[in-house]
């Protein structure tokens, strides 16, 4: 392969050899080193290939030896050049492309981040940027150790840092520490107190006091669980109060209010089909309309898609492709028959339990009744669930002046 | 055969010589080495010159001996001066002083 890559930027002539003893000849150039190939024996006589610097050596071989070459094909760099000479943009745009390699070889056009676990790509990145460190800097600017300082310095539980340059990439590699401890931060004691109205269905007490049990009828704003718990004696007397935060899974059953109306006349949005589109780039947040297709619509709905042309993963150029569509709809009023009404009623109840039960809440039961009056449709009723309870509640604490005197 | 009579027979202390000290036949003596690797291709290593070649035949100088090569579109790769591919359909190797 290289071999082949040398003898074409060489150049190469394929030569017939004609004469008394072309035998000699040959024997002759491979005392004096002179690199034949591809020797055949043709016809009109010998045929091969040599190079173009061995062919200027074997003239006086030729004369000694009385034999003719007679060029046949010339292959390689220096015949091509040579017969091109006279297309200047063709030259112009080698050298020109050649340019444009070197100087884009300056710029950094990938940030690659490896070992990022708690960190997102995209907040280093941002990082970053802040610091001037952006896809496109001149290489010249940028200093890796200077880089691994800032971020060493910014995220703490960052450990090590390596920064490099690699060909128009910088690699940046880190190494977080999982180890991390987390210092909890010392919350207040606190009571877990009901936020609605609910009985008690089941009681589990990790830390505090229970005020509530099983079956229990509470109130919004009562203490399920107080974070005040009395220490006694021996003798079931008050010796002081420890603070703790109440901790406990409380369940409970609640009622939800349900009301939903609506008119049986309504409006409804109908696409009528026609549609126009226009495409547009956005370069350096400049709109530059390539095609669109001007509308008269009265009501309509745009639809944009974006397309951001971005460099390796992370690039994002400052050109975007859009295409937008208007899509015409009219209006039309319309009357709700009972069916549609019960239906459109019951989807906006799934809708609504949905909701609750990605709240985490467990629904036991509804009484949810659906009717029709005056031309408005009603749904109410109640909706009986199971759920957590429990709102922290800063404590009060009592100071207590006189410290109680266990000998007395 | 006139040519053959003016070859010099390899001296016998020399082959003597070679075979105790173990020394590069291919060197010392000038022998030749062909290696033929199937029936389409044959390096020849340490010959001296081409005496003749066409197509059916390559005929080539050793030191001691001549060896030719016959057979069917032989083609010469490459040569240098002391080492040559021959490519083709080879019919039969030959040697002869």
């Amino acid at each position: 392969m290289i071999e082949a890559l040398l003898k074409y930027l060489g150049g190469y002539l394929l030569v017939v050899l004609q004469g008394y003893s072309p035998e000699r000849f040959l024997n002759i150039c491979s005392k004096k080193n002179i690199y034949i190939w591809n020797l055949h024996h043709t016809s009109l006589g010998y045929e091969f290939c040599i190079s173009l610097k061995d062919f200027r050596k074997i003239k006086s071989i030729l004369k000694k030896t009385k034999t003719k070459l007679m060029i046949q094909k010339k292959y390689g760099l220096p015949f091509f050049l040579h017969k091109y000479r006279k297309r200047k943009p063709y030259f112009i745009s080698i050298i020109g492309f050649a340019v444009i390699i070197y100087v884009l070889s300056l710029f950094i056009w990938d940030i690659h981040i490896e070992g990022n676990y708690t960190y997102t790509e995209k907040m280093i990145l941002k990082f970053l940027e802040e610091e001037q460190i952006v896809h496109g800097i001149r290489k010249s600017e940028i200093d890796c150790d200077d880089i691994e300082k800032l971020l060493r310095n910014e995220f703490f539980d960052i450990t090590w840092v390596s920064a490099s340059l690699s060909g128009t990439r910088l690699i940046i590699k880190i190494q977080e520490n999982f180890d991390y401890l987390k210092v909890e931060e010392e919350m207040p004691p606190y009571d877990l107190v009901a936020q609605k109205d609910a009985v008690i269905t089941s009681i589990i007490t990790r830390a505090g006091t229970p005020f509530v049990k099983e079956g229990t009828v509470v109130e919004k704003g009562d203490v399920l669980v107080s974070g005040t718990i009395e220490i006694l004696n021996d003798f079931e007397e008050l010796l002081r109060y420890d603070y703790v935060s109440a901790d406990a899974d409380v369940y409970g059953k609640t009622i939800y209010e349900y009301k939903d109306t609506f008119k049986m006349k309504n409006q409804k949005k109908i696409y009528t089909g026609n549609q126009k589109r226009a495409f547009f780039l956005t370069i350096f947040k400049k709109k530059f309309y390539l095609f669109a297709n001007h509308h008269k619509y009265k009501y309509y709905d745009v639809y944009e898609e974006e397309n951001t042309l971005t460099l390796g993963k992370n690039f994002y150029l400052p050109f975007s492709y859009h295409r937008c569509y208007y899509k015409e709809y009219e209006i039309i009023d319309s009357i709700y028959t009972e069916e549609e009404a019960i239906n459109h009623a019951n989807s906006n109840l799934d809708y609504y339990l949905e909701k609750l039960m990605e709240k985490g809440v467990q629904i036991i039961g509804n009484n949810v009744k659906i009717h029709i009056e005056n031309n408005i449709c009603i749904t109410s009723g109640q909706i009986l669930t199971v759920e957590k309870l429990g709102v922290p509640e800063e404590i009060m604490t009592i100071e207590r002046n006189e410290p109680v005197d266990e000998f007395n | 055969m006139k040519h053959a009579s003016k070859e010099k027979s390899p001296n016998k202390v020399l082959i003597n010589m070679v075979n105790l000290f173990k020394l590069p036949k291919d060197l010392v003596l000038g022998n030749l080495i062909l290696t033929a690797s199937g029936q389409s291709e044959v390096y020849v290593e340490n010959y001296r010159s081409i005496i003749e070649y066409t197509r059916e035949l390559i005929k080539l100088q050793g030191k001691n001996c001549k060896v030719s090569i016959t057979g069917k579109s032989l083609f010469i790769e490459y040569y240098t001066s002391d080492e040559m591919k021959i490519t083709g359909r080879i019919g039969e190797i030959k040697y002869y002083s």
